[in-house]
């Protein structure tokens, strides 16, 4: 049986980076009795593929400077042609990668909390928290 | 007109770094260099720094080979303290850098190499990385993302980290392996294994598709240095220096690590923040030396594990001992994986790898420590001396790359001078002169890399720094 896998990736010393991680520990925490596979990371790389591949369905979480502090976005994550640079992946050439070792990619979807500060220091601001606690929301409803 | 071309930077490679080629009026290669464009510094910001913070700090050197520096700092640390560390920390730390080998090795020949390998030096550019060996050959891509999961999987197991653990300390390693934990690692080595022999088997005939690719990179009579048990077999955690020459002979056996100085010499070049080692007794640049894979196993009779030795027995037979070509790199890492799983079995084995007594504690008893240690890439050598508060004073530290730095040098003007012709530049000769310095997989650290993919920039430029012709990648 495939387990769901939650993939949170960013740099914890780097302040409100390190939102994925806690998303994704909120949800371990919320989903203790059901099997679900986390993996913290700093960044996607090649060898998550194989757990990826070996997934009912993949939600990645991960800071964003892109959007407003505080907001999440949820979206489906499309397959990509892969990126001849293998030292770091995004969510979409990551499961490109998987479909080329003739492995059926699962759904996928990327959820990414909006913060404003990614200083070099550990601890989050108010506004990561509170943000970490909606993607980890976000994911939830995905899950159910 | 003279010509230059500049490769910048050079890619599938770890760090930053860029090639010259100078064309002389003749149209042949004047010369070529590599150049190393960055600069870390820690020799220097490690001063005034208490000396047991050294592990953890040296090991930020590098994303990839952290805990090489780790141990090798580790070790000059124990020489400080003027302790003997348990006979079972040694063990452990023995398992880690085994798995720091296994996984680093898998970095440079699958994800880094195998696209020149099984696609081809001549494939187009935008096809030629890992995801185009995952559509080609599948199983190649996904057999090594699975062994380099398995020495991350194993640094994870014992250090707690895949990157930056900090599990090594001085005077031994912070805690004993659990039983639950040996098991974990020992049930992962047969599936290493097991992928070892299907890339074994593919690669065997894939190496001799490139003749002149074994011809022309960097084959010359050269010294190899590195750790040997003393007798026949390689060392990777412990042991003395030994050094050979190019027809097998030993030039210097049982070198301590502490008479380093008396053996190896470093010179700054004006065109590169990386400084070339050379053998001292021969002088500069004659003492040039190799390190790595290929350095050890010319160093040694055998493995001493069977399935690296069979495979060793191979690879001599259709090369020759010693091997003189660096082409030949990509077939010593894979034997080398074989190797370090196999021993990593037999440790996992040791009545006593479960023994709690793995720290010794002391005080500063030395102003002075070397520590050496074999890192997938070579030879790596720290060394501090500290004041009476155990205070850091001074540092050096020698490393694999910089070892090879003076035969990556001729290496890469060799290739030049096979492969570019008439100052013509064709992708496939280029990226002939980039796989040169891909097969020493130097590490010149990740930690400076720039975000996004890097571009690959080839200009043509006369003596009168004129663009006369340039490729964009």
């Amino acid at each position: 049986l495939k387990n769901p896998l939650i993939v949170g990736f960013g740099n914890p010393l780097r302040e409100d980076d390190g939102i994925g991680w806690r998303a994704a520990e909120l949800i371990e925490r919320a989903n203790d009795e059901i099997e679900l596979d986390v993996i913290k990371c700093q960044q996607l790389t090649p060898e998550l593929a194989e757990a990826v591949g070996e997934a009912s369905l993949a939600i990645f979480l991960d800071a964003s400077v892109d959007q407003p502090p505080g907001t999440v976005s949820s979206l489906q994550v499309q397959r990509e042609v892969p990126s001849a640079w293998s030292h770091q992946l995004s969510p979409a050439q990551l499961l490109g990668l998987v479909e080329e070792m003739n492995c059926a990619a699962p759904p996928a979807y990327l959820i990414t909390g909006g913060v404003e500060r990614i200083g070099w220091s550990e601890g989050m601001t108010a506004t990561a928290e509170r943000c970490a606690t909606e993607m980890a929301a976000a994911a939830q409803r995905l899950l159910a | 007109m003279a010509q230059r071309i500049v490769i910048d930077p050079v890619t599938r490679i770890e760090g930053h770094s860029k090639v010259t080629i100078q064309i002389g009026d003749d149209g042949r290669i004047a010369d070529a260099r590599l150049h190393i464009t960055q600069l870390r510094g820690f020799e220097k910001l490690c001063e005034n720094r208490p000396f047991y913070e050294m592990p953890s700090l040296m090991a930020r050197i590098c994303g990839i080979c952290p805990v090489s520096h780790l141990i090798a700092s580790s070790k000059a640390c124990d020489a400080i303290l003027g302790v003997n560390i348990p006979p079972n920390a040694a063990r452990l730390r023995r398992i880690l850098n085994f798995a720091q080998i296994l996984q680093s090795h898998a970095l440079s020949v699958f994800h880094l190499s195998s696209p020149d390998l099984v696609l081809g030096m001549d494939s187009p550019p935008e096809k030629r990385h890992l995801f185009g060996v995952a559509a080609e050959a599948a199983e190649v891509a996904r057999d090594g993302i699975r062994l380099r999961k398995i020495g991350q999987q194993i640094i994870e197991l014992l250090g707690r980290k895949r990157i930056h653990p900090s599990w090594v300390v001085p005077g031994g390693v912070s805690a004993p392996l659990t039983t639950e934990k040996r098991d974990q690692i020992r049930a992962m080595l047969p599936e290493g294994l097991a992928a070892l022999e299907r890339t074994l088997d593919r690669f065997r005939g894939l190496f001799q598709r490139f003749p002149e690719e074994m011809e022309s990179f960097a084959n010359f009579p050269s010294l190899f240095l590195g750790l040997t048990d003393g007798a026949g077999k390689p060392e990777y955690y412990d042991g003395p220096l030994r050094v050979s020459d190019a027809a097998g002979n030993v030039v210097a056996n049982a070198v301590r690590p502490e008479d380093y100085p008396k053996y190896l010499g470093e010179v700054a070049e004006n065109d590169s923040y990386l400084k070339s080692s050379y053998y001292l007794p021969m002088g500069y640049p004659d003492g040039m030396y190799r390190v790595g894979p290929l350095a050890r196993l010319n160093l040694v009779t055998h493995c001493g594990t069977p399935r690296a030795d069979h495979e060793l027995g191979a690879l001599r037979t259709f090369a020759g001992s010693p091997l003189l070509s660096s082409f030949h790199y990509h077939h010593a890492r894979l034997i080398e994986m074989l190797h370090v799983i196999e021993r990593m079995e037999e440790l996992l084995s040791h009545p006593d790898i479960l023994s709690p007594h793995v720290r010794a504690f002391s005080h500063p008893n030395c102003q002075e420590g070397v520590g050496l240690a074999e890192a997938p890439r070579g030879t790596l050598l720290h060394h501090y001396r500290v004041d009476r508060n155990g205070l850091i004073q001074w540092a050096n530290l020698m490393i694999a790359t910089g070892h090879n730095n003076l035969a990556m040098n001729r290496g890469v003007k060799q290739a030049a001078e096979y492969f570019v012709r008439d100052g013509k530049l064709s992708d496939g000769a280029l990226n002939r002169v980039e796989a040169v310095v891909r097969a020493f997989d130097p590490c010149l650290s990740c930690s400076t890399h720039a975000a996004g993919q890097m571009p690959l920039r080839i200009e043509l430029i006369d003596a009168d720094g004129h663009v006369l012709d340039s490729i964009a990648r």
